[in-house]
C-alpha cells in the first residue's frame, strides 16, 4: 500500500494526557509507528508527509507518480499550539517521515501561493487527463487494427451465398449459419471436418505426452548428471537441430514407408511430431539449472534415488516449464500443415488429415469456390479452444520463450 | 614426453615453430585420447582369460562366466512376536555374476547382425548406384518388364546403407565397452573386489545411471528421425536425384547415381545457364535482409507496444493485452491466408482505394509486384511479431530490479536518462541471445512468406528455370523444390539445405558463445 493522491491520508489530533497526538492514517495498515513524542507545534504550522523513494516494479516505466516525494496538498494545519506526539500510520517503506513547516511569511502571501499552487495542480491534472485519453485511444486503435483479420474471419464465416473468397467487402451481404451447417453436414471426399478435428486431437494429445516426457527426461539428464561425452552430446544436439526440418521430414516419409512400414497416418504423425522432441530440451534444462542442487542432495541423503528425485521433487517444482512444454507440443499439430503433408505423402487421404491440412485443402484451387465459407467456419471453430487455452496459460508461455533468462 | 620437453625450451622459437608445436601437441593429445581409449582393449586381448578373449567374438560372453561369491544385501520379510510383517535387511553370501549385462550386449550384437545381414550387405553391394535393376519398356510389346525382385530404388539403397553404417558404428563402440567391462570384471574378481550384481545394475539404472534410462528413448528418436535423415539428405547433394544426367536426360527418380562435386561446380558456375547462381545469390541476400528486418522491426515494435501497454496511463491493460494475444492464438495459416485475400489485387484494400475512394487509378500489387511484395511481407510480419515481442518484453520489464531506479533517482537522473541507461541496457542484455536465435528462426521462417505468396509465379525466366519466385526465401524455395512445384529437384534442395544449415550453425555458435558467459550451469560434486 502506498500513499498517493488516490489514497489520501488524514490526521486525527487527539489529546492524550497533556500532549496532543497527530495521528496520520493512510493506506490499509493499522499499525502505528510513532515518529516523535512531545513535539511542540505552533498554530499555523503545517505537517507534511515526506515519502522516501518508492519501490515499483511493474509500473516502473512511468516515473511521474513515483517521483512525488512530498504530498503538498495533504498538509495538516495545526490549529492549536501545544505539545503533540506524532504518529505515522502507514505501511512504511522505510524512508517516510513527517516534516514540520513553520510559515514565516504573512498569511496573505501564504494564501496567494496556495491559490497559485492549486491552479497549477488543476491544470496539471487536466493535462494528465487528456494524455490518458489520448494514450488509451491510441491503444484502442492499435488493438482494433491488429484484430481486423480476426474480425473479418468471423464475419466471413457468417456470410451467406459465398462463392470463393468474397473479396470486395468487409461486412456480409447476407448473414447466415450455412457455412457452419455445411461444414458439419456435407461430409464427402473433400470435407471431413469432424474427423479431422478428432484426428488432430488424438495426434496432439499423444504427441504431447510423448514429447513432454522426452523433453523433461533429456533436460533432467543434462542438468543433473555429469557423464562422459555430455558436452559433446549437447553440442551435437544443438547443431543437428538446425538442419532444415523440411528435408528431414522428407526422409522420415521414406522411413515410415519402407523401414518401419507404418501405414496408419495418425501413428506416423504422432511419431514424427514427438520423435525428435528431445532436441528441444534447452529451455527446460535452463529451468532445472535454476533449482538448487542442495534440494537433491538433501533427498539423496534421505535415501531417495534419482528416479524419485526427478518425479517427486523436480517435476512438482517445474510446473511453469512443464506447462510451457505441454502447450508448445499441443499446439504444433493444430497449426502445422507442411510437415504433415510431407509425412503422409501421396498415400494421405482426407480421413487421415489433420485440421490444418484439411482446411488448407478446402481452399486449394479446385475447392475454394465451394468451400471458402466452410474454411472460415472451421477456422473459427478451432480458433476458439486454442485461444482460450492460450489466454489461460500465456504467462507460462512468456516464461518459456524467454527461457528463464528473465531472472538474469 | 616429447611435448613436455618442448614446453620447457625457452621461447626463442619463432611463431612458425610455436604453431607447429601447438599442432603437434593437439595431435598428441588426440593420439593420447585414442590410445587411452583402446589401451584396455589391448590389455584384455593380451592378459584376459579365455572368456574375455571369446568376448571379442561374442559380445558380452565373459559376463556370464565371470562371477564370484560375495556378500549381498537383500530384503526379507520377517514376522515378529506380534505377528506383524516387517522388512529387514539381510546379508547373505551368494554367487554373483553380471548376466544381465551379458544379455544386453548379446542382444545388441544380434540386432547388429540382423541389420547387417538384411539391410547392410544387400545395400552396401549396390551402394555404388551403378547398373541398378530397373523396369524396361519393351517397345514392341508395349509392356513394362521388371526384374524379379522388383526394381531397385536408389534412395532406399542410400537410406538403408546409412542406417546400417550408423548401427554398425554404434555396435562397434558398445562392443568395445563390453570388452573393457568384461576384462574389468575379470580383474576385479582376481583382485578380490566385489562386482555389481544384476540387481544392483538395475537399481543403478534408476539412481546413479538414471541418465541412461532417461536418455535412451529420446536419443534413439533423434538418431532415427533427425540424424539419419540429415546424413541422407547431405549425401543427396552428391547425386543427381531429381536432376539431369550427363546427356541432359531427366534422371529416373528411382535410378539416380553419384556425381560427386559436379552438382556444386555446375550450380555455382556462371557458364552453365547460370540461373541457379544468380537466383541463389539474390535469394540468399533477400533471406538475410528479411531476417534482419523481421528481427529488428519486431523487436522495436514489440518494445514500443510493451511500453505503451505497461504505462501508468493505460486503463484496461488486460483487455488490450488479450486483444493482442488473440492474434497469436489464432493459427497463422488462417490469419495470413485471410490477409492474403485482403491485400489481393482485387481485394478489399485495393477495392477501397480504387473503386470507393478513387485515390488510385490502378490497384497496388501488394503481393504480385516483386518489390512491393517484399515490403508487404515485412509489414505483415510486424503484425505477426509485435504481440509476441510485446508479451516477452513486458515480462522482462517486470523483472528489472527497482533499486536500480531508486539509486538513479537519488542521483537525480531524468526519465529519459533512466530509460536509456537502465531499461534499454537491461532489455538488450536479456534479449541479445534471443534476438540472435530469432534471426536464425527468421532465416527458416516458412509460414509468413509461403502463406502470403502461395500460388504466385515469377515473370523472370531465370527464376522460373529454378522453380523460384522473387519473394521466396531459401526455405520456401526449398519447399518448391521438394513438394511445391512440378519438378522435384532433390539434389538442388539438398545443396540449398546444406548452405542454410551452415549459415544457421554459424549464427548459433555466436549465440552459444554469448550465452555461455552467463551460464548458470553449476559443477556437480
Amino acid at each position: 500500500m502506498e500513499l498517493s493522491r488516490k489514497t489520501p491520508w488524514r490526521a486525527i489530533i487527539t489529546r492524550e494526557g497533556k500532549s496532543h497526538a497527530v495521528k496520520l492514517l493512510g493506506g490499509a495498515s493499522q499499525e502505528d509507528e510513532v515518529v516523535a513524542f512531545g513535539v511542540s507545534l505552533q498554530k499555523g504550522d503545517r505537517i507534511r508527509l515526506v515519502s522516501g523513494p518508492r519501490s515499483f516494479g511493474y509500473d516502473g516505466l512511468d516515473y511521474d507518480e513515483a517521483d512525488s516525494v512530498e504530498e503538498e496538498n495533504a498538509d495538516i494545519l495545526v490549529g492549536t499550539s501545544g505539545e503533540y506526539d506524532l504518529h505515522l500510520s502507514t505501511k512504511h517503506f522505510g524512508n517516510e517521515r513527517l516534516r514540520i513547516l513553520r510559515p514565516n511569511e504573512d498569511s496573505k502571501t501564504l494564501k496567494a501561493t496556495q491559490k497559485k499552487n492549486l491552479a497549477k495542480m488543476r491544470s496539471a491534472v487536466a493535462k494528465e487527463r487528456t494524455l490518458v485519453v489520448l494514450h488509451n485511444l491510441l491503444l484502442t486503435i492499435l488493438v482494433f487494427a491488429w484484430l481486423i483479420p480476426v474480425f473479418w474471419l468471423i464475419l466471413v464465416s457468417f456470410t451467406g451465398d459465398l462463392h470463393g473468397p468474397s473479396l470486395s467487402q468487409f461486412f456480409p451481404a447476407r448473414w447466415s449459419m450455412e457455412n457452419y451447417i455445411k461444414l458439419f453436414t456435407v461430409i464427402n471426399d473433400v470435407n471431413q471436418f469432424p474427423r479431422w478435428f478428432l484426428n488432430t486431437l488424438i495426434v496432439s494429445v499423444c504427441s504431447t505426452i510423448v514429447s513432454t516426457l522426452f523433453v523433461l527426461a533429456t533436460a533432467f539428464a543434462f542438468s543433473r548428471f555429469r557423464f562422459k561425452k555430455r558436452k559433446g552430446l549437447m553440442n551435437l544436439s544443438m547443431i543437428i537441430a538446425l538442419f532444415p526440418g523440411m528435408l528431414t521430414m522428407l526422409v522420415s516419409y521414406y522411413l515410415f514407408e519402407y523401414v518401419f512400414k507404418i501405414n496408419a497416418g495418425l501413428v506416423r504423425l504422432i511419431m514424427a511430431y514427438s520423435a525428435g522432441a528431445g532436441l528441444g530440451y534447452l529451455v527446460a534444462k535452463g529451468f532445472f539449472d535454476t533449482i538448487p542442487t542442495s534440494i537433491d542432495e538433501a533427498a539423496k541423503l534421505d535415501g531417495a534415488s534419482s528416479f524419485r528425485i526427478f518425479f517427486q521433487i523436480l517435476v512438482p517444482l517445474s510446473k511453469p516449464i512443464i506447462i510451457y512444454t505441454i502447450i508448445t507440443a499441443f499446439l504444433s499439430p493444430w497449426v502445422d500443415f507442411v510437415f504433415a503433408k510431407i509425412i503422409l505423402g501421396n498415400s494421405g487421404l482426407p480421413p487421415d488429415y489433420t485440421v490444418a491440412m484439411g482446411l488448407i485443402n478446402l481452399i486449394s484451387s479446385g475447392n475454394i469456390l465451394d468451400w471458402f465459407g466452410a474454411f472460415a467456419a472451421g477456422s473459427v471453430i478451432i480458433s476458439i479452444p486454442l485461444s482460450i487455452l492460450f489466454l489461460i496459460v500465456q504467462k507460462y508461455y512468456v516464461g518459456g520463450v524467454t527461457g528463464g533468462a528473465v531472472k538474469g | 614426453m616429447t611435448s613436455q620437453a618442448q614446453t620447457k625450451t625457452p621461447p626463442k622459437q619463432n611463431w612458425f615453430r610455436r604453431a607447429l608445436n601447438a599442432v603437434g601437441r593437439f595431435f598428441a593429445r588426440i593420439g593420447k585420447g585414442i590410445g587411452n581409449y583402446f589401451a584396455p582393449v589391448g590389455q584384455a586381448l593380451v592378459h584376459g582369460d579365455v572368456w574375455t578373449k571369446l568376448s571379442f567374438l561374442v559380445s558380452g560372453l565373459g559376463y556370464f562366466f565371470h562371477g564370484r561369491e560375495q556378500e549381498v544385501y537383500g530384503h526379507d520379510l520377517v514376522q515378529d512376536e506380534q505377528g506383524r510383517t516387517t522388512s529387514v535387511v539381510v546379508k547373505s553370501t551368494r554367487y554373483v555374476c553380471q548376466w544381465l549385462r551379458g544379455l544386453f550386449y548379446l542382444a545388441i550384437e544380434a540386432i547388429a547382425a540382423v541389420v547387417l545381414i538384411f539391410w547392410g550387405i544387400p545395400n552396401f553391394a549396390k551402394l555404388s548406384l551403378q547398373n541398378l535393376a530397373v523396369c524396361e519398356i519393351d517397345e514392341e510389346l508395349f509392356i513394362e518388364i521388371c526384374p524379379e525382385n522388383g526394381p531397385d530404388n536408389a534412395f532406399l539403397i542410400v537410406l538403408f546403407s546409412v542406417i546400417s553404417i550408423l548401427v554398425l558404428i554404434a555396435f562397434f563402440f558398445l562392443h568395445l565397452s563390453s570388452i573393457k567391462g568384461v576384462y574389468r570384471s575379470e580383474v576385479d574378481i582376481k583382485e578380490n573386489r566385489p562386482i555389481k550384481s544384476a540387481r544392483q545394475d538395475v537399481h543403478d539404472l534408476f539412481d546413479e545411471h538414471f541418465y541412461i534410462t532417461t536418455l535412451v528413448l529420446p536419443v534413439i528418436g533423434i538418431l532415427a528421425f533427425t540424424l539419419v535423415p540429415t546424413l541422407v539428405m547431405i549425401l543427396i547433394a552428391f547425386t543427381n536425384y531429381g536432376g539431369k544426367d550427363a546427356m541432359g536426360q531427366t534422371v529416373d527418380i528411382n535410378n539416380f547415381t553419384w556425381v560427386g562435386w559436379t552438382n556444386w561446380s555446375n550450380l555455382f558456375s556462371l557458364g552453365n545457364g547460370g540461373s541457379f547462381l544468380v537466383v541463389f545469390g539474390q535469394q540468399l541476400l533477400w533471406t538475410l535482409v528479411w531476417a534482419f528486418f523481421a528481427t529488428v522491426t519486431c523487436f522495436f515494435g514489440g518494445l514500443l507496444l510493451a511500453l505503451l501497454l505497461n504505462s501508468k496511463r493505460t486503463r484496461l491493460t488486460k483487455l488490450w493485452r488479450t486483444g493482442f494475444v488473440l492474434t497469436i492464438a489464432v493459427p497463422q495459416f488462417v490469419t495470413l491466408m485471410l490477409i492474403r485475400y485482403f491485400l489481393d489485387d482485387n481485394g478489399i484494400v485495393n477495392n477501397l482505394l480504387v473503386e470507393k475512394w478513387h485515390l488510385l487509378s490502378e490497384p497496388i500489387g501488394f503481393l504480385t509486384d516483386p518489390l512491393t511484395t517484399k515490403f508487404t511481407i515485412i509489414l505483415v510480419n510486424c503484425w505477426v511479431g509485435f504481440p509476441y515481442l510485446m508479451l516477452m518484453i513486458s515480462g522482462i520489464l517486470m523483472n528489472i530490479p527497482s533499486d536500480l531506479y531508486e539509486s538513479a533517482r537519488i542521483d537525480g537522473a531524468s526519465r529519459g536518462r533512466m530509460f536509456f541507461s537502465i531499461t534499454m541496457p537491461y532489455i538488450l542484455q536479456v534479449c541479445t541471445p534471443y534476438l540472435i536465435s530469432s534471426f536464425v528462426a527468421n532465416i527458416n521462417n516458412f509460414n509468413v512468406i509461403y502463406l502470403l505468396t502461395m500460388g504466385g509465379a515469377s515473370n523472370n525466366q531465370a527464376y522460373i528455370d529454378v522453380n523460384a519466385r522473387e519473394s521466396d526465401l531459401l526455405i520456401t524455395w526449398l519447399y518448391n523444390m521438394i513438394a511445391g512445384g512440378a519438378k522435384h529437384e532433390y539434389y538442388m534442395a539438398s545443396i540449398v539445405g546444406i548452405i542454410m544449415f551452415t549459415i544457421s550453425t554459424l549464427f548459433t555458435l555466436i549465440t552459444f558463445t554469448q550465452t555461455t558467459k552467463g551460464d548458470r550451469e553449476r559443477r556437480l560434486g
